[in-house]
């Protein structure tokens, strides 16, 4: 797999933030969509709601969590890399 | 400050050895962080609405003494608990003596509703101040704001036995029982 530089790896980082910002907003607006249909006494969206603002909290999860390990990894190269070159 | 090699050496440098980039990544991670710790709270609360709607809302209901009939003036309201010791509901006495009773959450975002009579006391309504949400107080039905759209207020059933004022039960939606 192809190693991002720093600089992509900072933009890779602030493409997530990005998206799970959005994920939030979007699930933002689906509970208080939920919550407004709840008291006017639709209980039937409830569930659709709940599975689908908890794939957006998986899927950002997800992607925070590979993005991390992504990044530590290529940290742990880079920083071997140095210590072979301070080595040299 | 400098050190023997002639490089300015700040001492805050010494406290918070962290450079800008490394402290912007810092702060741009956690920041992820706690975002998807909101996004799980957010599908919590999708998931707490969910079970809550399981819940069957129907039943048989106690009768409830809410007060005397002298308790309350005309045009005066109060606050008591029905059907069960979670619910608020409001007990009006309208303008003409007449005593009406409502669940107190607005079936918008349930927020507490109100009674209110302009002043020259011919103009009777219930109000919810949150959005400027507005109930017909001989149903319960939304006029004005975004209650207009939803169901209206949960009516409570009264009756009045021996100058008390008794909850009985709830009416159907649309006031009636
Ligand atoms: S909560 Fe009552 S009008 Fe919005």
């Amino acid at each position: 797999m192809k190693r991002l530089t720093a600089s992509g790896s900072a933009a890779a980082a602030t493409a997530r933030l990005v998206i799970v910002a959005a994920l939030c907003a979007f699930q933002y607006w689906l509970l208080a969509t939920t919550i407004e249909s709840h008291h006017a006494g639709n209980h039937r969206i409830s569930l659709f709601t709940f599975i689908v603002s908890m794939i957006c909290f998986v899927s950002g999860a997800a992607l925070v969590v590979t993005g991390e390990t992504g990044e530590l990894a290529t940290r742990k190269i880079a920083s071997k890399k140095e210590g072979n070159q301070d080595d040299g | 400050m400098s050190d023997e090699s002639g490089c300015v050496h700040e001492k805050w440098r010494e406290d918070f050895p962290i450079g800008k980039d490394a402290d912007e990544q810092i702060c741009r991670r956690d920041f992820i962080r706690f975002l998807t710790l909101v996004s799980g709270g957010l599908a919590l609360g999708n998931a707490s609405i969910w079970l809550k709607s399981l819940r069957p809302v129907e039943g048989t209901f106690d009768k409830l003494e809410v007060c005397k009939v002298t308790d309350l003036e005309p045009g005066s309201w109060t606050v008591f608990q029905y059907p069960d010791a979670k619910t608020p509901s409001i007990l009006i006495r309208r303008e003409s003596g007449e005593f009406v009773a409502f669940h107190q959450k607005c079936p918008h975002l349930a927020c507490p509703v109100s009674y209110e009579r302009s002043a020259d006391g011919r103009g009777e309504q219930i109000s919810c101040h949150c959005h400027n949400g507005k109930f017909d107080i001989n149903n319960g039905q939304g006029v004005a704001g975004p209650p207009r759209e939803l169901r209206p207020l949960r009516m409570v059933l009264l009756d009045i036995e021996n100058d008390r004022v008794f909850a009985t039960g709830l009416a159907d939606f649309g006031g009636k029982s």
